[in-house]
C-alpha cells in the first residue's frame, strides 16, 4: 500500500516537472519554418505566389508548396531546400519566372511625379520620398524585387544588374 | 648581423634576381598615359579633371581627401576621363615638356594628417596595392612600437628593392625615420634577405653615413613567402600572428621599402607617386631588367622597351609564383605591379588526382591543411571549406609549388575564398533584408490595429448618440400623449 502511495507520489512529482519543463522550454513556432526562411533569399519579391519569403516557408513547412517556386534563390536554393526537406531536387517552376544575376531598381528622378505608390510596394522600405516630392532608391537596401515597377503611373523605374561584392 | 627566428612552412626557392645597373634605367616618354583609378580594397578616385584640361606633371587629377589620390605623370592634356568599374583611367596626352608643379620645402611629421598621405597618393608597393593612409589610420589607432620596413623580395626574379636600394637608400632612410617619427614607433627596422649582400652593404654604409640611431638593419633566411607581412613578422619576433590577428595588433606596422622611399620623397619636396620600379623579366625577355616607369605606362611600351619581339608572348604582372596573367594587352602600369613578366608558356602537363600525400600541408605557412581545402571546394562545400579555414590563406602558392600532382590549389583557393566573400556579402544583405521586412510588417500591423480601434472607437460614439437619442424620443413621445390625454381624453378612445 505505501509503496503504491509512494510510487503514485513519484508519478505525479514527475508528470508536474515534465509539464513546467514543458511550459518554460516550449518552442515559439515551427522550428522547420525557420530554417527555411534562413535558406531563402529575402528578397521578398512574392513571385512564389506568397506575400514574402516567410509566409512561403510557412508553406513549404506545412508541404503545401514545391521548392522550385523561388528564383532568386536559383537551382543552388532548390538545392539547399531539397536536402534540407528531404525532397527531389527539381528544375525551378518557369512560371514564377527566371534565374537571374541580381538586379537594383533606380528611380529616374527627372520623370518621377512623387506619387508615392511605389513607397507603399517596396517591401524593404528601400524608397525615400514624400507626396509629390521626388523619390529615391536606397541602392544598398534594395533587393530587386520589382514590386515597385507596376504601381508606377509613369513608368520612371528601371532595374539595372547591381555591381557585385567588392573584393 | 642579426640572425632572426625563421617562420613554420615555406618553400627554398631560388632567387634568381635581376641584375641592378647604375644608373637605373629610364623609360623613354610615351605619348599616352592612362592612369588607373582604382586601388585595391575597392576604393575608386573620383576624377577631378576633365577632358581638356591641361595638366602639369604630379597635378593630382583624381581622389583626394576620403579617397587615395591619382596624379598626372606627365604634364599634357586630358584625352578621356573612363569611370567604367573595372578599367577606370584617366588618359593623359602628353605634350613633351615635363612641366612639374612646383616643389615645396620639408614637412615635418607632426605638421602632416592622414588626409595629406592620401592626397600624396601612397599606396603599398609591394604588390598588394593596399592603400597607405589607411594602414596608418589603423597604426593611429593601434600606436605601434616597432616599424618594419620590408625589402624582402622573395619571389624569385623580383629586383625592385635592391635596385632602389643601390639608386636612393639617402632617401629610403630619411623617408623610414620620417614614418617612425609619423607612426610613433620607437625603432625602426629594415629587413632584408641573407642573400642581398650589395644591399646590406650599401644600406649599412648609408645608415653610418646619416644621424638616424633608431633605425637598425636585419635579415631573415631566404625562404618564400618570407616577404609576406604575417611571415615577416613571424620571423622578426619568434611569434606566430594568430588567424585573424594582424601586425598592427602586436605593435608592429609593416611598411614597403618602396613605399617608405615614395614617401621620403614626398615628405622632402611635395612630389606625389607618379612612378614606380618595375623589374621586366621572363623567358621571352632578352634584356631583363629593373626600370622606372611612370604609373600609367602602357605595358605594351615596356615590352617594346626590353626588345621582346615573340609574337605569342603571355605576360603576367608579378612574379613567377604569385604573378597573374594579364588579361588586357592595353593594360597600364599601375602603383602596385611590381613585376611585368613575358613569358612563353611551355605546355604544362595535366594536373592528376590528389593522392594526399600531405606536402602541401608542411609547405603551408599558415598551418592550413591544402589538401581538405581542396577537397571541400571539389564539391563546392563553401561551409566546409570556412571550417577548414580557408579565409586564412594567404594565396602565396607554396602549395602549388609542392604538388606532385601539379594541382593548381592557389587558383582554386583565390576563386574559393572570393566565392566565400560573395555568399557572406548576400546572407548579410539577406539578412538586412529580412530585419526590414520585419519592420514593415510589424509597422503596418501597428497601423492597421490603430485603425481598426479608430473605427471601434466612432462606432461606439455614434450607438451612444443613437440611445440618446432614442431615449429623448421616447419621453418626447410619452409627455406628448400625456399632454393629449391631460387635454382630450374622449379623443384617446377614437384613436
Amino acid at each position: 500500500m505505501i509503496a503504491a502511495l509512494c510510487f503514485a507520489l513519484l508519478c505525479a512529482l514527475a508528470g508536474f516537472l515534465l509539464w513546467m519543463a514543458s511550459r518554460r522550454f516550449a518552442v515559439k513556432g515551427n522550428p522547420l519554418v525557420d530554417e527555411i526562411d534562413a535558406i531563402l533569399p529575402q528578397t521578398q519579391c512574392a513571385q512564389c505566389n506568397y506575400p514574402g519569403c516567410r509566409p512561403y516557408a510557412e508553406a513549404l513547412a506545412n508541404g503545401e508548396a514545391e521548392i522550385n517556386q523561388c528564383p532568386p534563390g536559383g537551382e543552388s536554393g532548390v538545392r539547399a531546400l531539397a536536402e534540407l526537406l528531404g525532397r527531389e531536387v527539381i528544375p525551378l517552376n518557369v512560371e514564377h519566372g527566371e534565374a537571374k544575376v541580381p538586379h537594383l531598381a533606380i528611380i529616374d528622378e527627372a520623370v518621377c511625379i512623387g506619387c508615392t505608390k511605389c513607397i507603399q510596394a517596396c517591401p524593404v522600405d528601400a524608397i525615400l520620398g514624400a507626396a509629390k516630392l521626388m523619390h529615391t532608391v536606397i541602392a544598398d537596401e534594395c533587393t530587386g524585387c520589382e514590386l515597385c515597377l507596376p504601381p508606377c503611373p509613369v513608368d520612371c523605374i528601371e532595374m539595372v544588374p547591381a555591381t557585385g561584392v567588392q573584393p | 648581423m642579426k640572425e632572426t627566428s625563421v617562420f613554420s612552412g615555406g618553400v627554398r626557392l631560388e632567387p634568381n634576381k635581376v641584375a641592378t645597373q647604375l644608373p637605373t634605367p629610364q623609360l623613354p616618354p610615351q605619348p599616352l598615359y592612362a592612369v588607373p583609378l582604382n586601388t585595391r580594397g575597392g576604393q575608386f578616385a573620383e576624377p577631378r579633371v576633365q577632358v581638356g584640361d591641361a595638366v602639369l606633371g604630379g597635378q593630382l587629377i583624381a581622389g583626394a581627401r576620403s579617397k587615395v589620390g591619382a596624379h598626372s605623370p606627365v604634364s599634357g592634356l586630358v584625352k578621356s576621363v573612363q569611370t567604367e568599374n573595372n578599367k577606370a583611367c584617366i588618359v593623359i596626352e602628353a605634350d613633351g615638356l615635363q612641366q612639374k608643379i612646383p616643389a615645396r620645402p620639408p614637412v615635418h611629421p607632426a605638421s602632416v594628417s592622414i588626409d595629406d598621405l592620401r592626397e600624396a597618393g601612397l599606396t603599398g608597393m609591394g604588390g598588394a596595392g593596399f592603400p597607405t593612409a589607411d594602414k596608418l589610420q589603423a597604426a593611429g589607432l593601434n600606436k605601434p612600437k616597432m616599424l618594419l620596413i620590408n625589402a624582402v623580395e622573395c619571389e624569385p626574379l623580383i629586383s625592385c628593392d635592391a635596385q632602389l636600394i643601390a639608386e636612393d637608400a639617402k632617401t629610403i632612410l630619411f623617408g623610414a625615420d620620417w614614418l617612425r617619427q609619423f607612426s610613433g614607433a620607437y625603432h625602426c627596422q629594415i629587413v632584408l634577405e641573407d642573400h642581398s649582400v650589395d644591399s646590406h652593404k650599401i644600406l649599412t654604409t648609408a645608415l653610418s653615413d646619416s644621424d638616424f640611431d633608431a633605425i637598425s638593419i636585419s635579415t631573415v633566411p631566404t625562404r618564400y613567402p618570407a616577404g609576406s607581412e604575417r611571415q615577416l613578422v613571424h620571423a622578426i619576433t619568434g611569434t606566430a600572428l594568430l588567424p585573424g590577428e594582424r601586425p598592427l595588433d602586436k605593435g608592429v606596422l609593416v611598411q614597403n621599402i618602396g613605399t617608405v622611399h615614395a614617401l621620403g620623397h614626398w615628405a622632402q619636396d611635395g612630389t606625389p607617386l607618379t612612378k614606380r620600379l618595375v623589374t621586366v623579366a621572363g623567358n621571352a625577355c632578352p634584356t631583363p631588367q629593373t626600370l622606372w616607369c611612370p604609373i600609367g605606362t602602357p605595358v605594351a611600351a615596356l615590352v617594346e622597351y626590353v626588345g621582346a619581339t615573340e609574337k605569342n608572348v603571355d605576360l603576367f604582372q608579378g612574379g613567377p609564383v604569385m604573378g597573374q596573367p594579364l588579361s588586357d594587352a592595353t593594360a597600364a602600369v599601375s602603383k602596385h605591379m611590381q613585376c611585368l613578366r613575358i613569358e612563353i608558356e611551355a605546355k604544362k602537363p595535366e594536373a592528376i588526382a590528389c593522392i594526399r600525400c600531405g606536402d602541401c600541408a608542411e609547405a603551408c605557412p599558415e598551418h592550413l591543411l591544402p589538401q581538405q581545402l581542396h577537397w571541400q571546394l571539389q564539391g563546392d562545400n563553401l561551409p566546409g571549406a570556412q571550417a577548414e579555414r580557408l579565409p586564412d590563406c594567404i594565396l602565396c602558392g607554396c602549395c602549388d609549388l609542392v604538388c606532385p600532382s601539379l594541382i593548381p590549389l592557389s587558383k582554386q583557393f583565390a576563386a574559393g575564398k572570393s566565392a566565400l566573400r560573395l555568399r557572406q556579402h548576400t546572407e548579410l544583405r539577406a539578412a538586412k533584408a529580412k530585419t526590414r521586412f520585419d519592420a514593415r510588417e510589424l509597422r503596418l500591423e501597428e497601423k492597421e490595429r490603430e485603425r481598426q480601434e479608430r473605427m471601434k472607437k466612432r462606432k461606439a460614439g455614434t450607438a451612444k448618440t443613437d440611445k440618446q437619442k432614442a431615449v429623448a424620443e421616447a419621453m418626447a413621445r410619452a409627455r406628448a400623449k400625456r399632454a393629449e390625454k391631460a387635454g382630450t381624453s374622449k379623443g384617446d378612445k377614437d384613436e
